[in-house]
């Protein structure tokens, strides 16, 4: 070994000896941790304290096309928006690929009305936190997607007449013997949506079950086939689309609460829910709403009267 | 009387005897810390290469597994019945990471129970897949909720448990090179057996008024064998370092990127199976690119010249757009070169965000020469082949090193046993020319 070989292993070993004195980690060589993953949160939230008004009161209904229906049809296509996984009212069929259900009926009556033949209906995806702004934006004409009608939603966009009355109900296991929400057994667990006033009301008005959140409805049911919890509540149209997925399951009861489901419109385009509840007129009365509610809806019973319309603004 | 003063009055051939023992002694252990030192870092680097091997094997379940979910997730976009090789493929990857979770030995026992926890995991997962799947084939929507259960299952169960592995693996091999560089502290225990064979020279020289005794001189030149050669674990811990910045973390780079990777690309299918819900998924897919991508700039900025081509292959699949709203300039340092273009990912997202959810599905499931599973799948295979590369280099180089240590153990002890006879017949002579 010549003398700079000599001396240069030397540093290296007094450099050994030094760094050796340092301990490290494992974290030296990885580098940061993995990022923590977020899941998916729910982004419904408690509405604010309505204002006083008659919610299901729309505009008188009109076959004469306005303005809007005639932008419409200058562009070739009626844009609405709608739920793709929500089973019975608007769900894509992971086998055709297509989005339906009974809203997206109601959005397809529409379209063919405004160009007097079917083809002309875009569906846009949205969450059910975008229904307000997808329309404050002008970004849809119509939102076909479990929309409730209330007087805060008024405040901010138009609805056509109610086209389905749905309400709050329980859905149980086939053989139980449960009739509604207040006759579940004590400790029964009720899964619904966590975030949603759902969870606070079965902790408010039903004290003796056990209120169970998941991330949304079809969660629940997941949780329901794994003996999870014994019960799901939420809207009657939803849960017939849970019990349509699941022979062992039922909807059982009156419902609890009212929630009646209008097709959302800007609410600077009066004259198009005009139009829409001219539509809705028709459907309602030539048997296609009865048609659309036995192909997605009898899981629930019967076909019901068609919601009566109010009118008045 | 003081001790001293009794030693200088002890009669020469006894005292030549002692410090004949006291030489031997000293060159023995000349050769016996010679041998430990380097025998010590020989250890010390076969562990390093043992643990960097268990820690490997532990991502590598996590890449199956996440390559695994990335398959079966897409499959739910193709609608109710999955391609059967795609099947396959998943049930090979499953295969693998259970396999490798099998073979994963730890020595800690929190490690163990974690494979154990992972294990159980794995199977809860596979069987959420199964339930999923057959939903889906009947058209179920809830099908879609057992894949999110699945998901839930790998991404908060499971993987934390390999990545807790993978960082426990990681702990392990860096106190595994640092033990490498421990073990020249030994080298100060040779040099003092050095300096007893020198001081026992000059002793000898005065008092026999000698120069030069040839035995000692001997042993003292062989304990400076040692020492040189001691001073050689130097080089091998210099290696041993450079390894360590080299291409071992460069292999836990590329493996980690992959793994960040095969996770974007599950996420972006979740965010379009989702549809208009998917905007969580869709930031989590981000984020899983980005750590990617950053992961190949480190590659290359630190560790390894190829890891640029690498992140280039990437970038062609994920490019970060500055004007999203969780953008962080920091991210986009100046390795990347796609500023300004679109990655095949953001085009998914650009076609799904503007409605086109068919287009955009299309996209992802398109598997013509271009197209982003096309370019997902160049750079998977490319990041897997230079990892095992550098995995083979980060083996062999620390064998290498481990070879070198060795043969420095056999010098010591062979150096330090040469050296204690030679002293002892050095100061023997001398004492017999007091008969």
């Amino acid at each position: 070994m010549n003398r700079g070989t000599a001396l240069r292993s030397l540093t290296a070993v007094l450099t050994g000896l030094l760094v050796g004195c340092a301990s490290s980690t494992g974290a030296d060589d990885l580098r940061p941790p993995t990022p923590a993953q977020t899941s998916p949160e729910d982004t419904s939230t408690a509405p604010p304290a309505p204002p006083e008004c008659d919610p299901v009161a729309s505009y008188a209904p009109t076959t004469t096309p306005g303005a809007s229906v005639q932008a419409i049809r200058d562009r070739g296509a009626l844009v609405v928006a709608v739920s793709a996984d929500t089973y019975l009212m608007g769900a894509r069929n992971p086998v055709t690929g297509q989005i339906e259900g009974f809203d997206i009926d109601m959005a397809n009556y529409v379209a063919e009305a405004v160009f007097g033949e079917p083809g002309h209906l875009q569906l846009r995806v949205i969450t059910s936190a975008q229904r307000v702004p997808a329309l404050t934006d002008h970004e849809v004409d119509l939102v076909a997607r479990a929309f409730t009608m209330n007087c805060a939603r008024w405040e901010q966009i138009a609805f056509s007449a109610e086209y389905y009355h749905a309400g709050q109900k329980v859905l149980v296991a086939t053989d139980s013997s449960a009739t509604g929400l207040d006759t579940l057994p004590k400790d029964t667990r009720v899964c619904a949506p966590a975030g949603t006033t759902t969870i606070a009301q079965l902790e408010r008005d039903y004290p003796d079950v056990e209120p169970v959140p998941a991330d949304t409805h079809t969660g629940c049911l997941a949780l329901f086939q794994q003996g999870k919890v014994d019960a799901i509540t939420g809207d009657d149209t939803i849960l017939a689309g849970l019990a349509a997925q699941d022979p062992y399951a039922k909807v059982v009861g009156q419902a609890v609460s009212d929630e009646p489901y209008g097709l959302g419109v800007a609410a600077d385009q009066a004259d198009l829910a005009a139009y829409v509840n001219g539509v809705l007129e028709q459907v309602k009365a030539d048997g296609r709403w009865a048609a659309s509610y036995d192909r997605w809806l009898s899981v629930l019973g019967p076909a019901p009267a068609p919601p009566q319309a109010v009118y008045g603004r | 009387m003081h001790p001293a003063r009794r030693a200088d009055q002890l009669p020469t051939p006894t005292l030549l005897r002692l410090v004949g023992v006291l030489t031997v002694v000293a060159a023995l252990a000349t050769g016996f810390f010679g041998w430990q030192a380097s025998q010590s870092q020989a250890d010390a680097l076969g562990a390093a290469s043992t643990s960097a091997d268990r820690l490997l094997a532990a991502q590598q379940v996590r890449n199956d597994l996440v390559a695994a979910d990335a398959l079966a997730t897409n499959g739910f976009l193709v609608g109710g019945l999955e391609p059967t090789e795609s099947r396959a493929r998943y049930a090979q990857l499953v295969d693998a990471a259970a396999q490798g979770l099998a073979r994963l030995s730890f020595p800690d026992a929190a490690d163990t129970d974690r494979v154990a926890r992972a294990t159980a995991a794995l199977t809860t997962y596979t069987g959420l897949v199964e339930q999923a799947r057959t939903a889906n084939r009947q058209g179920l929507p809830v099908g879609i909720a057992y894949l999110d259960q699945a998901s839930a299952e790998l991404r908060d169960r499971l993987l934390p448990e390999l990545d807790a592995l993978v960082e426990s693996g990681a702990d392990d091999a860096a106190g595994r090179f640092d033990q490498v560089a421990d073990a020249p502290w030994l080298l100060l225990l040779v040099l003092l057996g050095l300096g007893v064979l020198v001081a026992a020279q000059v002793w000898d020289a005065r008092r026999t008024h000698r120069v030069v005794n040839a035995g000692l001189t001997g042993a003292s030149v062989l304990a400076l064998v040692v020492l040189s050669a001691g001073l050689g674990l130097g080089s091998v811990d210099r290696t041993a370092r450079d390894i360590r910045t080299g291409p071992y973390r460069a292999t836990l780079g590329v493996s980690q990127a992959v793994s960040q990777a095969h996770d974007a690309q599950a996420l972006e299918s979740l965010t379009l199976i989702k549809h208009g819900s998917g905007s969580a998924y869709e930031a989590a897919a981000a984020t899983a690119a980005r750590e990617a991508r950053r992961q190949l700039g480190q590659v290359h900025y630190e560790q390894h010249p190829d890891g640029l081509p690498l992140a280039r292959v990437f970038e062609t699949w994920f490019c970060p757009d500055p004007d999203e709203p969780d953008f962080d300039e920091t991210d986009f340092d100046e390795t990347w070169t796609c500023r300004g273009t679109t990655g095949d990912h953001q085009a998914i997202r650009g076609a799904d965000d503007a409605g086109d959810w068919d287009g955009a599905v299309a996209l992802a499931l398109s598997q013509d020469p271009g197209s982003a599973r096309a370019h997902f799948d160049d750079f998977v295979t490319a990041a897997t082949t230079q990892a095992d590369r550098l995995h083979a280099e980060t083996t062999d180089g620390l064998a290498s090193a481990r070879s070198t240590a060795n043969l420095v153990s056999w010098v010591a002890v062979v150096a330090g046993l040469f050296a204690a006879v030679l002293a002892w017949f050095g100061l023997a002579k001398r004492r017999e020319e007091y008969r």
